[in-house]
């Protein structure tokens, strides 16, 4: 497979990825993505998940949370509020947060003062981060076999 | 000789000591200029391509503007966002960002608007109000207000007698800074309360040159491009603005605040290095002048031995 077509990344401070890539696959506005060359030109805003793109013998993820798309020709560009790369991902951090969002969500029917919206945001958050460094991880292994 | 050696000795000497203030300074501002650099770079291809991407995904409505956001304000209310810096000591960097504003003041003013100030930064926010005082004779309210005041209630933004100070941390900008902001002043002009948005800053070239800019936030008006097939939209057109939009704006301001501040470490840095100069010439005239000043004085005194002795 050709690596053909050019993948960007943008958050506010950074470029994060500029890469030729074969195929890539986010979550868009109405589900998961996926962008081959010759894809017919689509603007869209992203959920937050998992971006994950291929190269012809690698492949690469990235957490992605919120942000618009736009894919023309050969090109796809995603402007996004923040993102990540696996390697950057703590793991930790990212199991913590996710327990705290869980516990929120879970007393959030009793209690008033919880934001409902920013605790399921923070759990979306945290499981595509799990996500994208469990994804990581299996490629690695793959790789040493 | 007005001054006597030890005036001049003194003056040397405190001229040596600005200059290691200025000098030091200098090294201060160009290490933090770097990095702000730095960040305007990598932020222009975010802004860069979302300008691009608005004024597409804007050319598909074919001139039909029904966002509000695009459509013109129906208030006579312009609001003015001034970025200057909290500290002084950079050259011509605050008063040309208010020479800028008060021009762009008598434009609006000649087409109708009338015009509230929003300054990010304590200097503007000091001429402003000592224009105020001098030309209304009275001492208005000088209002200074944190993230949180205008998060809760926008329209904060607009009191002070059309003169309010926000106070934002200039040595780490942050998105989410400049989309808190966004919003509030979003929610102003959805509710109507201003008609008209802008931005005034110090556009960052180089070290040396910083280009006093206005840019207009609202109505959002991207640059016009001609449509080419139109893609497909996810969620549909009018919805879709509805997420693009706000980032757009958000965009704007953080881009303009980075620009400020990495024209304002230009401009100290600028005006360091002149003032150290300037301090390297004057001590060298003073320097001569202490010359003359203790050979005089010298002479002065073997005439007075010479013609001491010969009187003997």
């Amino acid at each position: 497979m050709t690596e053909s077509l050019r993948l960007e990344v943008f958050s506010p401070v950074h470029r994060i990825l500029s890469e030729a890539v074969s195929s890539v696959y986010f979550t868009g506005d109405s589900g998961v993505i996926g962008v081959f060359p010759g894809h017919a030109p689509l603007v869209t805003t992203l959920k937050t998940g998992v971006l994950v793109y291929a190269q012809q013998n690698t492949s690469g993820f990235l957490l992605i949370a919120g942000g618009v798309a736009e894919v023309t020709g050969d090109k796809v560009i995603l402007l996004v509020d923040v993102a990540e790369t696996a390697e950057q991902i703590d793991t930790n951090r990212a199991q913590n947060a996710l327990e705290r969002a869980n516990q929120r969500l879970s007393s959030s029917a009793s209690d008033e003062s919880i934001d409902k919206v920013r605790a399921l945001f923070a759990q979306q958050k945290a499981q595509a981060r799990l996500e994208a460094a469990q994804l990581y991880v299996n490629r690695k292994k793959s790789e040493h076999h | 000789m007005p001054a006597s050696l030890k005036d001049l000795r003194t003056r040397i000497k405190s001229t040596k000591n600005t200059q290691q203030i200025t000098k030091a300074m200098k090294l201060v501002s160009a290490a933090k200029l770097g990095r702000a650099q730095h960040q305007v770079f990598e932020s222009r291809q975010y802004s860069r391509n979302l300008d691009a991407l608005v004024s597409r995904v804007v050319s598909y409505l074919h001139g039909n503007l029904n966002h509000p956001l695009l459509q013109e304000g129906t208030s006579k209310m312009a609001c003015l966002v001034v970025i200057s810096s909290d500290r002084g000591l950079c050259g011509g960097y605050n008063s040309s960002v208010v020479k800028q504003t008060t021009r762009l003041k008598e434009e609006l003013d000649q087409q109708g608007f009338s015009t509230k100030i929003v300054c990010l930064g304590k200097k503007a926010f000091q001429v402003f109000a000592r224009m105020r005082r001098l030309s209304q004779n009275k001492f208005g309210e000088a209002k200074v207000l944190t993230e949180a005041d205008y998060m809760t209630n926008p329209s904060e933004l607009l009191s002070g007698d059309g003169l309010v100070q926000v106070s934002l941390s200039f040595e780490k900008p942050t998105f989410e800074m400049a989309r808190s902001l966004a919003t509030a002043f979003e929610q102003l002009y959805s509710e109507g309360k201003i008609g008209k948005l802008c931005v005034v800053f110090n556009q960052f070239q180089s070290a040396m040159t910083q280009i006093p800019t206005s840019k207009n936030i609202f109505p959002v008006n991207p640059e016009h491009v001609v449509s080419t097939a139109e893609p497909t939209f996810e969620p549909e057109l009018l919805d879709l603005l509805d997420s693009l939009l706000p980032r757009f704006v958000a965009s704007k301001i953080f881009q303009s605040l980075l620009e400020a501040v990495a024209s304002e470490h230009g401009a100290r840095m600028t005006a360091m290095d002149n003032a150290t100069r300037n301090g390297k010439e004057m001590e060298r005239r003073l320097q001569i002048t202490y010359q003359r000043a203790r050979q005089a004085a010298i002479t002065r005194e073997l005439i007075e031995i010479i013609s001491g002795a010969e009187a003997v």
